[in-house]
């Protein structure tokens, strides 16, 4: 028996731990290097069914033998453009690669010049902790405009803006062209609006290279705030570029009790993007952790509004917001 | 008359008696030594990175050691404080991590002298590990936290030697980690989900010889000068871990200047100062 123990010391003592080999900075391995983070890293190859393994050998084929940076940088972005997701993205001291169909092929549904007439916000409006807000429709619905969740707000702020509008019938929370930001802030932002800590998604991560191989889900609660609730009804408007933290508030606020949502479907973006980089120093950006909503749907081609409102032409042409002015009808009929 | 000078007598004996005790009664005395220092340094850290980052960081080194009991001269307890900051960067210099770290440790070490002027000293050190590295440039996975708690097991030799007419002290110490427990975040996960959601599975690893492998060597000769001692040095920490399907690995060369000292403590009710010993208390 001792002797088997002294046997089993020398070998853990001589298995070394062997570090992998050191990349090289070169075309190939910079490709290799980009193509196998995505392949081990990246959450969603299985779930939008992209052969990723082909996508290797298409493009390293037009890996070219002495291209410039710019040459294999575009070579990369289309690469990375086969996933289809904004949030991928490589990092190079000259450029930044991005996806953007997941919202320039659809309607805008969002015309800044419109919020800010005569007709909603007008120039008076106020503005607290990144939002801008007012009454609308005669005083009897406040407006809410928040464009970016990397602006931060307060409890101070948000008492101040539900204390200007406790007369009103109801609260437009617009979120169209908020591209995202902090998911703590899309998660304080939800918490006012619900009476009790709700389950509303799920997450999960990879584990290890497979692309299937998934942790069990985690649940994300939203928690009611203590102190601070609006207890009207709240509307929330969305338009293909509310991505990312927005996209996960969108998720949180359907499960809220007085909330709709109207616009567009959201743009998606339900996986948490993580980071890594390539021999050459460029960094790349990816979807690592996926997100669900609470009956365990991917987020990451978007939620799908209560009520889907496009604006139309006409309306544009009028000066008036058609989102916007469902919002109102819907706030006024509860 | 009689009386008085059996009083006096009594008095004289008592006196003599005590300060025979003070003379004769031991105090463990702590040797301190401290230093700073400056070190080459390369990071590898798949979480953060697949790429290693080398750098320059200074350091500061605390350790403090005493005979466990002042009559058993062959046991003695070891306290140790270390920290570094370090500053690397990638191979083309388009990103930085800065490295935060810092370990506290206490063992317990037997003293060998096989011949006169040299110690060998052989033991075991527990030790806390808390680092940050700081990768601003990533997005949702900026940082790792390195934290573990291990049990080391650590060789020393102190050897006294005579040159250019100065009583000089070569010490060599090495230590590796045996067996312990650690922290490394799964590779796809994001802190947010670690900490926020309190998932902390695959977090925790058991770890020993076959996941953590170190080797921390230092090399310092002792030189006394009139009204000090100097330590100068070098040292050598290689540490390899592995968890999670990542492995990481932090080298340190580096070299080190500072001093040694002797103390002794007091303090309490039941260890206080002998009496020719003055404290500004009084």
């Amino acid at each position: 028996m001792r002797k088997h123990f002294y046997w089993l010391f020398i070998v853990l003592l001589a298995s070394c731990i062997e570090e992998p080999a050191p990349q090289l900075n070169t075309v190939e391995s910079n490709f290799e290097s980009l193509w196998k983070i995505i392949d081990t890293r990246y959450c969603y190859l299985d779930y939008k069914k992209i052969d990723w393994d082909s996508i290797h050998d298409v493009y390293k084929l037009k890996l070219p033998k002495d291209s410039s940076d710019e040459v294999f940088f575009n070579l990369m972005d289309s690469m990375l453009d086969e996933l289809k997701d904004g949030h991928v993205n490589l990092y190079s001291d000259f450029n930044i690669s991005r996806y953007w169909k997941w919202y320039t092929d659809y309607p805008a549904n969002f015309n800044s010049s419109i919020i800010f007439s005569s007709n909603y916000l007008g120039e008076n409006y106020r503005v607290a902790g990144g939002m801008r807000y007012g009454k609308i429709d005669n005083g009897r619905v406040g407006y809410v405009y928040y464009g970016d969740f990397m602006s931060s707000f307060y409890d101070t702020n948000i008492t101040s803006i539900f204390e200007y509008f406790k007369n009103c019938n109801g609260l437009i929370i617009d979120v169209r062209n908020n591209g995202g930001g902090s998911i703590e802030y899309a998660s304080k932002l939800a918490s006012y609006f619900f009476a009790k800590d709700t389950i509303t998604g799920y997450m999960s991560h990879k584990l290890g290279d497979g692309h299937s191989n998934f942790s069990k889900p985690t649940a994300v609660k939203t928690l009611a705030h203590k102190s601070i609730k609006w207890n009207k009804p709240v509307v929330v408007l969305t338009n293909r570029l509310s991505y990312s933290a927005t996209n996960d508030f969108v998720c949180r606020m359907k499960m809220a009790p007085n909330a709709t949502i109207i616009g567009d479907k959201t743009g998606g973006g339900g996986g948490l993007p993580l980071s890594s980089e390539l021999p050459n120093g460029w960094m790349v950006r990816f979807s690592a952790c996926p997100m669900y909503d609470a009956l365990m749907n991917h987020t990451e081609w978007g939620i799908e509004p209560d009520s889907p409102v496009n604006m139309t032409d006409s309306d544009i042409q009028k000066n008036i917001d058609t989102i916007i002015e469902s919002a109102i009808i819907t706030i006024n009929n509860k | 008359m009689k009386k008085l000078f059996a009083i006096a007598a009594y008095c004289m004996f008592s006196v003599l008696l005590f300060s025979q005790e003070n003379e004769e009664k031991k105090y463990a005395l702590s040797t301190v030594n401290s230093s700073v220092g400056v070190s080459l340094i390369q990071l590898s850290d798949p979480y953060l990175s697949p790429i290693n980052y080398n750098g320059i960081g200074v350091n500061n080194k605390y350790e403090s050691r005493s005979y466990l009991k002042p009559e058993d001269t062959n046991l003695s307890v070891h306290l140790s404080a270390n920290d570094i900051y370090a500053l690397t960067s990638n191979p083309t210099g388009t990103a930085l991590i800065a490295y935060l770290a810092g370990n506290l440790g206490c063992g317990l070490s037997y003293h060998i002298r096989p011949k006169s002027g040299l110690q060998i000293l052989l033991g075991g050190l527990w030790d806390l590990e808390g680092g940050l590295k700081l990768n601003d440039r990533n997005v949702n996975n900026p940082f790792n936290m390195d934290l573990a708690t291990n049990l080391n097991a650590t060789a020393r030799m102190n050897y006294n030697f005579r040159l250019f007419r100065k009583n000089m002290s070569l010490n060599i110490a090495i230590q590796t980690p045996l067996i312990g427990c650690m922290f490394v975040p799964p590779r796809g996960a994001s802190y947010y989900e670690i900490m926020n959601k309190g998932d902390f599975s695959n977090t925790l690893h058991f770890s020993s010889l076959h996941n953590r492998q170190g080797l921390r060597q230092m090399f310092v000769i002792e030189i006394p000068s009139k009204n000090t001692t100097t330590r100068i040095g070098f040292d050598i920490n290689e540490l390899k871990y592995k968890a999670n399907d990542m492995i990481f690995s932090n080298s340190q060369i580096g070299f080190t200047i500072g001093s040694t000292f002797d103390m002794a403590t007091f303090m309490g009710t039941k260890n206080p100062a002998p009496k020719n010993f003055i404290s500004t208390k009084e």
